[in-house]
């Protein structure tokens, strides 16, 4: 413990150097313009999309959460994964036509592509604010895991405050220098270490406490302690065949509805470097394997311990050298700053460009300006909030994906159906995101084991072609421009 | 463009057109319902190992792996 109050910060310190250094050197020599911030000029290749996706869907909620969910109630986390890698389908789908659209239109933003197409102008704030509101909670989330990593592994000599600090000023130094093409670049190097830290992480686990790289011998042995965390519904009846299925459909539908999943769309070089980014990220994702596995031993160590989070870290700090300590907390920390990141840039650069520029002149360097420092007060928010923890933040997260996952059916007016307007879009958010808080709070959560979310999509489904339907459709200029191979059937 | 809604078909869309982009589309749907559909429930059994995993834990992966193999057989046929 003495050794890890030193050695740890100093392995993190060194770390986020790295970081800083790819995320900083980016962006060096780039033009400064909006388009190279918040899109990194459409140019990132497949090593930095595919890096760039698969870390920012490992947050620290995976790297130290799942290992804590797999000792709480087994098997049922691995729910993640398979939503995880059925929402690559969406990339795969949506991500090159929305690339496509920004390339064409000049487009930067989500929110801009909802106002663009449907003709709206009060849409547009409204899919911002949407999209701020239901991402910033995971950006919170990040801000407390570093924060926790330091004032556990160092026992309180780096406290909470300071931990979730430093977390967040390193964050914010790589996105305000560099925007997205920084991100991309510090996410490769927090992917590829993360990826490296988790396996050595188990191996060296698995080597101790059992002589052998295998963990069958670990679920050998928890199938003799406690089975029920080897099977569906999971140890506690935690989780339903049905409500797994239904939470899978919900999540991999509200993957490409994150702000920041659109604005890395946008920055892809080509539709087919997000088709290969899709279709290897799934690959990607058997980092959150060793995490889960350590989780599972924690199931025969420490079983019943709180809070159950800490369960890779007590383990390590346990049984391990301080240096594998250090290094985990480095992947941790990595886990938490690639996920925050993207998600604090696109914010910045929604805020200005979607809810301040549409109500006050902004030449592109005073855009520009803007959007950098408005990494500051957005850094700031999640700071605070991670300070504070608010209750609300917690409703937050339990709808996020419900929330987002309603954005999917907007996505069909943009690309599929070309009769969808604002009003059918509009009425069909709203009812979604009244009924799946309605059945996420209220008396019977989630009826019949069914994820709230599904009941929103339904209600967002019949209100979107109905309201549609009965509406005015947009102008022929804006449907020609969306769907130019559909208008000599599309008109009578 | 006054009279845009009374012109504009209501019932057209994008859909799939050629018979490579309809097996993909089946083969998307076939990839998602192994992860969510009764499939699971075979694999839901705590032994026997499968690759010293269980036998849940195997099949979430694969899942992964089905997903990559149909999305790399789509952009080799340049579906979608």
């Amino acid at each position: 413990m003495g050794g890890a109050t030193y050695v740890v910060p100093v392995i993190i310190g060194l770390y986020f150097i790295a970081v800083l250094v790819a995320g900083v050197l980016a962006g060096r020599g780039r033009a400064r313009l909006s388009t190279e911030w918040m899109v990194s000029s459409r140019e990132l290749g497949t090593l930095v999309m595919v890096l760039l996706m698969g870390a920012g869907g490992i947050s620290a909620y995976s790297f130290l959460g799942a290992p804590g969910w797999a000792l709480d109630y087994g098997i049922p986390i691995l729910y993640v994964v398979v939503y995880l890698c059925v929402g690559a389908f969406g990339t795969f789908f949506w991500g090159p036509r929305f690339r496509d659209l920004g390339e064409r239109f000049g487009l930067l933003t989500q929110a801009e592509i909802f106002g663009d197409r449907f003709e709206s102008k009060i849409l547009r704030p409204i899919v911002a604010i949407f999209g701020i509101a239901a991402a910033m909670p995971y950006v919170v989330l990040q801000v407390k895991g570093c924060g926790y990593v330091f004032q556990i592994t160092t026992g309180g000599l780096v406290p909470f405050w300071l931990g979730a600090l430093i977390g967040v000023l390193v964050t914010g130094v790589f996105v305000y220098t560099s925007g997205l093409r920084g991100v991309g670049w510090a996410n490769v190097v927090m992917g590829a270490t993360m990826f490296v830290i988790a396996f050595a992480t188990m191996f060296a686990v698995l080597g101790i406490h059992y002589g052998t790289w295998s963990p069958a011998p670990l679920f050998l042995d928890v199938f003799k302690s406690s089975p029920q965390h080897l099977t569906l519904p999971g140890n506690k009846n935690f989780m339903s065949t049905t409500f797994w299925s239904t939470s899978i459909i919900v999540c991999s539908l509200g993957i490409p509805g994150f702000l920041n999943q659109v604005v890395m769309y946008l920055g892809g070089k080509s539709g087919d470097v997000i088709r290969k980014q899709a279709m290897l990220v799934p690959i990607y994702y058997f980092i959150i394997a060793p995490c889960i596995i350590i989780g599972f031993l924690g199931v025969l160590k420490m079983p019943g311990l709180k809070p159950s989070d800490t369960v890779i870290l007590r383990i390590l700090m346990t049984s391990a050298p301080v240096w594998m300590l250090g290094l985990l907390c480095a992947g941790a920390m990595g886990a938490a700053v690639s996920s925050a990141a993207p998600i604090v840039q696109a914010s910045a650069g929604t805020v200005v460009h979607d809810v301040v520029r549409p109500y006050y002149m902004l030449d592109e360097a005073a855009h520009y300006r803007l959007v950098r420092y408005m990494v500051v007060p957005v850094s700031a928010v999640g700071y605070v909030l991670a300070l504070k923890d608010p209750r609300s933040l917690v409703y937050i997260l339990l709808v996020a994906y419900g929330l987002l996952a309603q954005l999917a059916v907007a996505y069909i007016g943009i690309f599929i159906w070309p009769r969808a307007n604002a009003q059918g879009t509009l009425c069909g958010l709203l009812a979604g995101f009244l009924v799946t808080c309605v059945y996420t709070f209220g008396p019977k959560p989630h009826p019949g084991g069914i994820h709230a979310g599904i009941f929103g999509l339904v209600a967002n489904v019949i209100l979107f072609v109905v309201v549609s339907v009965f509406t005015k459709p947009n102008s022929r200029s804006t449907i020609e421009r969306y769907f130019p191979d559909l208008m000599e059937r599309l008109y009578e | 463009m006054g009279n845009d809604k009374a012109r504009m078909r209501w019932n057209v869309a994008r859909f799939p057109r050629t018979t490579k982009a309809w097996v993909i589309t089946v083969l998307v749907v076939v990839a998602c319902l192994c992860g969510i559909s009764p499939v699971i429930f075979f694999f839901n059994r705590p032994l026997p190992l499968i690759l010293g995993v269980p036998p849940l834990f195997f099949w979430s992966y694969a899942v992964g792996l089905i997903c990559t193999a149909v999305m790399a057989l789509a952009r080799s046929w340049g579906v979608y």
